[in-house]
């Protein structure tokens, strides 16, 4: 059986919030990518697979075992990172940590002080000092550190400025490597194509779409802006058929779905001076199942 | 129970406990040096107050009897040692769940290898240790201070027996507010009815004292079930215990089942 599995999971908050029916598994050694906005379900999902709120149908399970029932038992195995972690007042960020290690009773030893510094958070501080990206951190060092073999993290890059998110990155891809298997909620697209396998799109508390990576990769569409050299070269351009975004002067956007090579071949006989990718993939397959909301 | 969590509770709550904790040792200090066993006729002393009779025995001080249990059941059992230990307890039984579960803090350990009963036994277990550190304080202190002051003066038994219904009341107004803390995840109605409650049913209390026709109120409030008059005429009161203690367990119990089971949005 899978690590993570979702079965009919129903939990109703009214009419569209929650999640409705949602059959999820992710495989060992598996990287999840959950996608949508704000109240699409994404947290509604993380707490029941954590066993915080238990489903109004349906069940979820972590490696066979019931996630509300069976909480203490599942979350041996479980690295957890809340969306926004809500700390003790007045406790230093090692205060914290050790005090998820008596909670786990074990220590987190060499591990905790190689996170620290790989994300360069100095624990000293009070965490009411702290900024969003350094809490951020802490509650990703707390989750990482017992090198747990499932990772469950809600919005783990949020507040993190771009280096950060990229040692982040660069954290989930060497725990891959590792054989763990992970379900990340985010926002960035683009973080999510760089570390998952998978990709689920949450839409009013339903999966829209369940699919690889590479798959959603080959039906990309991307738009790429070609400066030419003139007008006319544009607009004898335009005549090979290519789907036109936008037209100003000698630039033109070019929309194109799946392999980029017709684009090329075509384009080698005219004078372009530029050549720009404008948009990324993962975001137009996030507007055709959004596309209603933004109209 | 869990260790860590325990822990945790202390080192956030302690200043709290330690402030109430010496505002009784004061009061308790104060009134027991007003005992003077030459003079036994205490009320003369608090009559030339001239407050209304009615007034002074909303506050519990009613009692004619003269020894020491009475003095001290009279003039801190009937108001202070109830209502400065409840306003400890109804804090913290609101600060140990339902505050946790708004703000979120409880996510951390909720996310550990814990079960919900283990989590909900160690704040029960450590609301109910408060109750009974701050009566076995007073308790400790009255023995400490009668047997250097007042050698012999002190019955003991009555004073013991004084001291144990004070706890089955504490743990009785405690297992309410947890009850309360575990049944709202929103500290607006876990406050509301876990310390709106026990104030209404002491202010029932004081109220039934202050005349015959209002004495009916005693029925409304279960705070009745705790009189320290007995105790100084060397009577018992084990069936008002047992039940104020029995029905706290109760609510502890139901508590923590209702924690187990309840939907925890953090």
């Amino acid at each position: 059986m899978a690590e993570i599995v979702t079965k009919n999971l129903t939990k109703r908050y009214g009419e569209r919030k929650g999640v409705f029916d949602l059959n999820i598994e992710i495989a060992r050694g598996e990287a999840f990518g959950l996608i949508g906005p704000n109240g699409a379900g994404k947290t509604t999902l993380i707490r029941n697979l954590l066993g915080f709120i238990s489903p109004d149908s349906g069940q979820c399970f972590i490696r066979n075992l019931n996630s509300f029932r069976e909480a203490k038992e599942a979350h041996r195995a479980l690295g957890y990172m809340p969306g926004e972690t809500a700390f003790f007042e007045s406790i230093k960020g090692s205060e914290y940590l050790q005090f998820c290690e008596e909670l786990r009773k074990s220590k987190a030893g060499k591990r905790k002080e190689e996170l620290l510094e790989r994300f360069e958070l100095n624990p000293g501080v009070k965490v009411r000092h702290m900024s969003k990206g350094m809490k951020q951190k802490l509650g990703l060092v707390a989750a990482m550190m017992f090198d747990p073999e499932i990772y469950i993290l809600d919005e783990p890059t949020s507040g993190l400025d771009p280096l950060m998110q990229q040692r982040f990155v660069e954290l989930v891809l060497e725990e891959k490597r590792k054989g763990k298997t992970l379900l990340i909620s985010s926002h960035s697209f683009d973080e999510i194509e760089k570390t998952c396998d998978r990709i689920g799109i949450l839409k009013e508390g339903r999966l829209m779409t369940d699919q690889g990576v590479s798959q959603l990769q080959k039906s990309r569409r991307r738009v790429y802006s070609l400066d030419f050299e003139d007008e006319k070269s544009a607009s004898d351009f335009l005549k090979e058929g290519f789907e036109l975004v936008q037209q100003s002067g000698s630039r033109l956007d070019i929309a194109v779905t799946g392999s980029v090579k017709p684009l090329v071949d075509k384009l080698a006989r005219y004078p372009v001076n530029g050549l720009d990718v404008l948009t990324h993939s993962l975001e137009d397959a996030f507007m055709t199942y959004y596309g209603e909301e933004r109209q | 129970m869990t260790k860590a969590l325990f822990k945790r509770n202390l080192r956030a709550n302690w200043p709290l406990i330690l402030f109430f904790s010496l505002l009784l040792i004061l009061y308790f200090s104060v009134i027991f040096n007003m005992y003077d066993p030459e003079q036994p006729d205490l009320f003369s002393q608090f009559a030339s107050f001239k407050f209304p009779q009615a007034f002074m025995a909303a506050f519990g001080f009613d009692v004619v009897t003269t020894n020491l249990v009475g003095f001290l059941g009279a003039f801190f059992y009937g108001m202070l040692m109830v209502a400065v230990p409840m306003v400890v307890l109804m804090v913290l039984a609101n600060k140990l769940v339902s505050q946790m579960a708004e703000r979120g803090t409880l996510a951390s350990v909720l996310a550990a290898p814990l079960t919900r009963r283990e989590i909900a036994l160690t704040q029960a277990l450590f609301l109910m240790l408060c109750a009974l550190f701050l009566v076995a304080l007073i308790t400790g202190l009255g023995l400490f201070l009668s047997s250097v002051f007042q050698p012999g003066k002190l019955n003991i038994p009555a004073f013991l027996k004084m001291n144990l219904g004070v706890l089955a009341l504490h743990l009785f107004i405690s297992g309410l507010s947890f009850f309360f803390s575990c049944l709202f995840s929103d500290t607006r109605w876990s406050l509301s009815f876990g310390s709106g409650l026990p104030v209404l049913f002491l202010l029932l209390q004081m109220l039934s004292k202050t005349g015959s026709r209002a004495k009916v109120l005693q029925y409304l409030t279960p705070f009745t079930l705790f009189d320290p008059l007995p105790y100084a005429r060397g009577l018992s009161a084990w069936p008002q215990t047992m039940i104020l203690f029995l029905m706290g367990l109760l609510l502890y119990a139901t508590g923590i089942g209702l924690f187990m089971r309840k939907d925890l949005p953090v």
